[in-house]
């Protein structure tokens, strides 16, 4: 980026960052009027797109209602060129509505004149009977409709019929349109949050403003949901379908795809060994961030997976395939989408956001089990904030451009690490190094950590010695006695006293010393990943 | 470093769930492993992992229960832990008749990949749903039968026979186990590492112990 546009962003970011307080109506129409200060805030500059990427790897999309529009512009389903926009969306909802006349055949509603019995009766054997053709389509409409009535089933929104249905004629549409991967399980958890958006955000009032511009309401129209998800689905999909593929299929559609160009297919050297490799393209992606990526940024922990025997194939295919869907609450997920879009349908920063949640979880990765390890990583513990998270995947993929976002952290890390080295020397942190955003963070730890803590109280199972916070916190000094941290757990000496609320004063006092906050950080993590 | 906590166990088994989509593998292990079950459960993208400390005739098993999708017959990747596996329950639901027709592709798949002479029963999920039964009790029997495995009907919903059948399996390993047939890491190694894709551990022929399962037809 170059200096004159570094300049540019900041003077926006300052801009929307002093978002006004709502007019005094805010009651009734709230929301509205945050699209329409997003509107003239965030599309009416010139160059605002390069803008908009950036507020999506800041974490700022997040307030924005007008997100839908942004996952359009970085997927390409509309242009930069706002003068083009109405153009676009009629050509694609047009397409979408011509897909749906095509692929949702009715022989009962057919009833042309001149029709062939043999052919057009619901026990014919023709290959191009319709009734075949239904019947065929009637099986892969079943499969989706398994998966759709199991996606999100604690939000309602996805609970509706006519939500299920969209999603239907979406997955259906997409499914024929591409029959060679037709549909592949997880496809659904990937419009699900598309067509979400796109109705959190159609709002009449938009329509009825007469003060937006045209192009605006068009591309917001409400009565184009489904073609628009379309749209979003298919160039997203452009960048996926390939991870949807087995091994066994994708070789089929590579020979298919090689006998049908093979009058003007030139083999290159060594190439047939390559396209005949019996491993899937997500077989072969995770391999190549875990032993390129992962071995370059945290190699203590790749060789710790490597020795634990976990291929990141057992955890990473649904991290990928659903775009990290199920490793974060929904409002997370989609923050963590905009970042991900911003490179369009390539996902540049994919593998980056993948390496970097495994070494966030690193500590107990390093040190604790198979089975704890396996459990961690089939269920990704919910707590780190996604801003925090594409920060450090930005700084790994390019740590000249973004500076490492949170050096606390890393600090706090290292005093794990010390924790295992018997060299007391090395413990020694000095006050001042803890700058106000570790004091924010300590915080933020400690609260979460006692609802944490309260809801693991009222858990019964739990053994109370391992509740005995106080016992691990009140540690005055780690002088040198090693196993401290990361190790407490298990050497909790069976105490059973139980938990005395702190005084404010004692509470302010620990969290302000960094190596509390590592405790309380490793207690929370701890309760999180065992308890929860 | 081992921890105090990897030798709480006698035996270490692993099991996979295999079956057509959709016909509760995932609530069975559930209802198995924590005892709940939830009506929309959502459905498993490659594998997934849950564990359970058990016990039968006083020896602790922890048992490893790798849940498969659906869709996944052909991933390489689940054929990996076929390989693994000590036992594997093949389910289909009773109320769908393509789910029991792909029982025989499932069984043909475990040949393919699995062990020989890993442990296999069949189960036929969601007899609550009695009145829109497709496949009767005969059927699922007699295609047990045929392959010389164990077949049991559950209801993980209303709890039917769930323990029973996981128990069953577990039984049949730990005899292979205790007869000196099978691999066991529990017992003869304390580091607990299961997956590693280049181990290629061919099980001893255990003929002499009955091959299969002696007891198919019995039930």
């Amino acid at each position: 980026m170059t200096e004159a546009e570094e300049g540019f962003l900041s003077v926006t970011l300052e801009d929307t960052s002093t978002r006004e307080p709502a007019p005094v109506d805010v009651d009734t129409t709230d929301n509205y009027h945050y699209t329409r200060d997003d509107w003239y805030k965030l599309f009416s500059q010139d160059g605002y797109l390069k803008v908009l990427k950036q507020f999506a790897l800041s974490g700022e999309l997040q307030r924005s209602n007008l997100r839908s529009i942004c996952w359009k512009l970085f997927l390409g389903v509309i242009p930069e060129d706002q003068s083009q926009w109405i153009e676009a969306s009629n050509l694609s909802r047009e397409k979408y509505a011509a897909l749906k006349q095509k692929y949702m055949i009715d022989p009962h509603k057919d009833v042309e004149a001149s029709l062939d019995l043999n052919v057009h009766n619901p026990l014919s054997l023709e290959e191009d009977s319709p009734w075949n053709q239904y019947f065929q389509d009637g099986e892969i409409k079943q499969i989706i409709t398994q998966d759709i009535v199991r996606t999100h089933p604690d939000q309602m929104f996805f609970r509706q019929q006519d939500i299920q249905n969209s999603m239907l004629d979406i997955l259906f549409c997409y499914a024929k349109e591409e029959p060679d991967i037709s549909y592949r399980q997880g496809m659904h958890e990937l419009l699900a949050p598309i067509l979400f958006i796109l109705h959190a955000e159609s709002r009449d009032d938009v329509q009825n403003d007469d003060s937006l511009s045209p192009a605006l309401k068009v591309v917001m129209d409400p009565a184009c949901i489904d073609a628009d998800a379309f749209a979003l689905f298919s160039e997203l999909m452009e960048g996926m379908q390939h991870f949807f593929l087995s091994a066994s299929l994708e070789s089929d559609i590579i020979r298919a795809r090689q006998q049908k160009n093979s009058n003007r297919h030139v083999r290159k050297p060594f190439e047939s060994d390559e396209v005949y490799l019996p491993t899937s393209s997500i077989a072969r992606k995770l391999d190549k961030i875990h032993d390129v990526l992962l071995k370059n940024a945290d190699e203590q922990l790749y060789y710790r997976l490597r020795d634990l025997g976990i291929p990141p194939q057992t955890y990473g295919i649904r991290w990928i395939r659903l775009l990290f869907g199920r490793e974060f609450h929904l409002p997370s997920m989609l923050q963590l989408w905009d970042a991900l879009f911003v490179e369009g349908n390539s996902l540049g920063l994919m593998d980056y956001v993948f390496v970097t949640m495994l070494t966030l979880i690193r500590d107990t990765l390093l040190t604790d089990d198979y089975s704890t390890c396996m459990q961690l990583l089939m269920k990704y513990p919910p707590w780190f904030e996604v801003s925090d998270l594409v920060q450090r995947a930005l700084h790994l993929r390019n740590p000249a451009r973004y500076p490492d976002p949170v050096p606390h952290v890393r600090e706090w890390t290292q005093i794990n690490e010390d924790m295992h080295t018997p060299s007391p020397n090395q413990l020694h942190i000095q006050e001042d190094r803890s700058p106000p955003e570790v004091v924010k963070m300590s915080h933020k730890l400690a609260n979460k950590t006692k609802s944490v803590f309260a809801q693991a109280t009222k858990q019964m199972h739990i053994p109370k010695k391992q509740l005995s916070l106080n016992t691990k916190l009140s540690l005055p000094k780690p002088s040198g006695g090693g196993g401290g941290g990361g190790e407490g757990k298990s050497k909790s000496n069976g105490s059973t006293s139980a938990m005395t609320p702190l005084s404010a004063s004692e509470e302010q006092e620990m969290i302000r010393n960094p190596k509390v906050c590592f405790y309380i950080y490793q207690f929370y993590r701890y309760c999180t990943v065992h308890l929860l | 470093m081992a921890r105090a906590t990897d030798k709480k166990y006698d035996h270490l088994f692993q099991l996979l769930l295999c079956g057509d989509s959709s016909v509760g593998k995932t609530c069975l292990i559930s209802r198995f492993a924590d005892n709940e079950f939830r009506h929309t459960h959502i459905n498993t993208i490659g594998i997934d992992f849950k564990l359970k400390l058990f016990t039968i005739r006083d020896k602790k098993i922890r048992m490893q229960i790798w849940d498969t999708a659906g869709q996944e017959r052909y991933e390489t990747l689940t054929a990996q832990y076929y390989r693994k596996a000590q036992g594997i329950i093949l389910v289909y639901d009773i109320t769908r008749e393509e789910t029991f027709r792909n029982v025989t592709k499932w069984l043909r798949n475990i040949e393919d990949h699995g062990v020989k002479g890993v442990k296999i029963i069949l189960i036929g999920n969601k007899v609550d749903l009695e009145s829109e039964r497709k496949i009767s009790t005969r059927h699922g029997q007699k295609l047990a039968n045929q392959h010389n495995i164990k077949f049991f009907e559950t209801s993980a919903w209303k709890d039917i026979n769930v323990t029973e059948a996981f128990t069953e399996l577990a039984e049949q390993i730990l005899a292979k186990v205790e007869s000196g047939g099978g691999r066991d890491r529990g017992s003869s190694s304390i580091r607990e590492s299961a997956i590693k894709l280049h181990e290629q551990q061919p099980t001893p022929a255990t003929k002499s112990h009955g091959g299969c399962c002696s007891g198919g037809s019995s039930n």
